[in-house]
């Protein structure tokens, strides 16, 4: 009787397990639906790619599509690039956007909230308004064709800003009260004792950035000779009259977001840590 | 902080492994760089043309080295600074660079882009820079695609005339004959009718543009005022409203990756386009592309065919104009253009080029059968072209006109008025 009883139960949870997983199943397929379709587009050669119904699983494997893509583009180049502008991207954007949002989080001082308002409201204007202003400032600078003109015009940007006062605001003043008794200079404050306490904003930080400057695409173009696109611009050559191949644009592509998907497996825990915070603070 | 610390560390492996990686690859850049830098210092002795091609490297890389250092070596004095951008930088990548006046020497473009540099000033003038000799080895009805206010503005180089490429298993389905295809627009039209109702595949393409209305020998302008609007136009568009409606012309089709999508996926039988085509259908559809084959593109009322060409144009920004218009006239004369004909699969746009018999070699393959279908008509043709100034312009409102009435039903008659409105407010500029 009682082993009826648990069985019964055992059943009851699986048959529950399943009401829950299939729809779920079913969802994340229809979610990943047109990666899953690039991905075995990319990884089978030689098959019609329009064909219906689309192949979301590939039938073979072939890696014949990565390797010839491999040896048409100059991958490690276009990496190596987007490397660079990744990484000075995040670096420069995480200290510079705590910076700004630190006094505007801890300090007390006039016209504050005027300066915090007038930040938000640059958030309104659209991204392309900003294209033809920053393309003259970097010209005038004489940045053209440089890594640092492609860089610099979205170092700081409001919404980071914004990210990071409301981490600092969570932080109890006790903290930069103890700070002050001990003697610490206020950067050493801000360095030593606020920023390790938001660590998940920085991550949330780090991996928007990473994402926006890994996925860069129309300013760099704009600004950079083709040598030194980073791999998204550089992707585009591949869409031109004499080298149009499906196979390759899809076998690029997928080579060119799996350092995304790497890092978002990385930074999992911190981003979800770090989206909650911003909302509750 | 030990998180934070692990996370860091992982990222500066990951960009120090991937900086050793690349790290050969950067020596060779800066060797590279300093092996160019000398005779850029000496500027005083060596004029540097700075060439813009659209997408041709590194495909065709041995043949513009070699054709650099033939140049090189014949011209001393010049050096050519070749840079290669993807189509949808180039026309950015121009007017800022002429804006911050580092403006390149002799650039790549299609006759749209050139026409409207050219109505727009920017460009140099050939007929005032090149020979009567110099300028006539191009086939007259594509070096005149530029000609505004009789200056012509781009030397013409690689091009291509549509052909009809047609899926043979759809057609003879359908029960049509193969040997025997549509000479016409007309005849067009009845294959697809039969192709649908037999098969229930589309019949083909249409591209829902400005030509389609030059093509049956209508005038989208004349004396400075718009042309179109009469009875005879209606009734062509109305033509075309109806075999939408019956399924022989899909509904929604005017970007170019969409229409190859539906004949790559089998469900549209006849497809009218350039060369550029086989290269998309061959590496997407194999299989699809083993059972098309090419012929003339059937022909308009007009009895004309319309090439797509590819133009070298020079700046008036550019320091070097002389310089830069004799090397543009090298890269588009006879032999360069066969050469490069040979190697792209292409068409050249000098009389002499187009006789070699290359391009009348039919090796059974679709691009073979292409090229041989195309060079026919290719002394007879002409880029489109309205022969008006702001021609991009009107082009643009009178395609939008013309995909409202095809793709958003409105109505014919409205739409035709607003179209004459708009491109006589164009013109009247």
């Amino acid at each position: 009787m009682d082993k009826a009883m648990k069985n019964r139960k055992v059943l009851k949870a699986i048959q529950n397990k399943f009401l829950i997983y299939i729809p779920l199943t079913l969802f994340a397929l229809l979610m990943m639906g047109p990666f899953l379709w690039l991905l075995s587009v990319s990884l089978m050669p030689g098959k019609n790619v329009f064909a219906f119904p689309p192949a979301i699983f590939p039938t073979f494997i072939d890696f014949k599509n990565y390797v010839d893509v491999w040896r048409y583009m100059d991958f490690l180049k276009y990496i190596w690039n987007t490397v660079i502008i990744t990484f000075f991207g995040v670096v420069f954007s995480i200290l510079l956007c705590s910076l700004t949002a630190y006094p505007l989080a801890i300090f007390k001082f006039k016209g504050k909230n005027i300066i915090f308002v007038a930040l938000i409201a640059t958030m309104i204007i659209p991204a392309a308004a900003g294209l033809v202003v920053n393309y003259l400032t970097i010209n005038k600078l004489g940045l053209i064709n440089t890594f640092t003109g492609v860089v610099l015009p979205s170092l700081v940007t409001v919404f980071n800003v914004f990210l990071f006062r409301q981490a600092f605001m969570g932080i109890p003043s006790d903290i930069r009260d103890s700070g002050k008794m001990d003697g610490a200079s206020e950067f050493r404050i801000w360095w030593q004792l606020m920023m390790p306490m938001i660590k998940p904003a920085i991550a949330v930080v780090a991996l928007f950035e990473f994402m926006a400057s890994w996925n860069s695409f129309l300013w760099p173009i704009i600004v950079l000779n083709t040598d030194k696109y980073p791999l998204a611009s550089a992707l585009s050559t591949l869409n031109g009259q004499f080298s149009f191949n499906f196979g390759w644009i899809a076998a690029g592509t997928v080579i060119s977001v799996l350092p995304i998907i790497i890092v978002f497996l990385l930074t999992q825990k911190y981003f979800m840590e770090g989206i909650s915070g911003a909302i509750k603070g | 902080m030990s998180g934070l610390k692990k996370l860091l560390f992982v990222s500066m492996m990951f960009i120090l492994v991937l900086g050793t990686l690349a790290a050969c690859n950067n020596t060779k850049e800066t060797v590279k760089e300093k092996e160019v830098d000398p005779p850029k210092e000496k500027k005083e002795e060596t004029t540097t043309v700075e060439f813009w091609t659209i997408s041709l490297q590194p495909t065709f890389n041995d043949y513009f080295i070699d054709l650099i250092a033939n140049y090189e070596s014949e011209n001393p004095g010049v050096k050519i600074d070749w840079k290669d951008f993807p189509y949808d930088a180039i026309q950015n990548k121009l007017l800022t660079s002429i804006a911050s006046k580092q403006a390149p020497d002799v650039v790549n473009l299609n006759t749209e882009l050139a026409s409207q540099m050219a109505s727009k000033g920017a460009l140099t003038d050939f007929n005032k820079q090149l020979t009567e000799e110099q300028r006539s080895i191009y086939f007259d009805g594509i070096y005149n695609s530029t000609v505004v206010d009789n200056g012509a503005y781009a030397l013409p180089w690689y091009t291509g005339i549509p052909v009809l490429y047609i899926n043979t298993d759809l057609v003879e389905k359908a029960g049509l004959d193969i040997k025997a295809p549509p000479q016409t627009k007309a005849d067009l039209a009845n294959w697809g009718k039969q192709i649908q109702e037999k098969t229930g595949s589309f019949g083909y393409v249409f591209t829902m543009e400005t030509r389609s209305i030059l093509e049956e020998g209508f005038k989208v302008a004349e004396g400075g005022k718009a042309a179109f609007n009469n009875d005879e136009v209606k009734a062509y568009i109305q033509s075309n409203i109806e075999l939408i409606k019956d399924g022989v012309i899909p509904k929604d089709i005017p970007a170019f990756a969409q229409q190859v999508q539906l004949f790559g996926s089998e469900q549209v039988a006849m497809m009218i386009s350039s060369s550029s085509f086989i290269n998309q259908l061959k590496t997407a559809s194999p299989d699809v592309y083993k059972k098309t084959i090419a012929v003339p593109a059937p022909l308009g009322k007009a009895g004309i065919r319309f090439t797509n060409s590819m133009n070298l144009v020079v700046p008036n920004a550019s320091d070097n104009a002389e310089a830069a218009t004799a090397f543009a006239h090298y890269v588009t004369n006879d032999a360069n253009q066969l050469a490069f004909s040979k190697v792209a699969n292409t068409l050249p746009s000098t009389k002499a080029a187009a006789k070699d018999e290359f391009f009348y070699q039919n090796d059974g393959t679709l691009e073979g059968q292409a090229k041989t279908a195309s060079v026919e008509s290719l002394d007879k043709a002409s880029d489109f072209y309205l022969g008006i100034e702001n021609a991009n312009d009107v082009n643009k409102a009178f395609n939008k006109r013309l995909q409202n009435i095809y793709i958003n039903d409105q109505d014919l008659n409205t739409e035709l008025d607003a179209a004459e409105k708009e491109i006589n407010d164009i013109l009247s500029r």
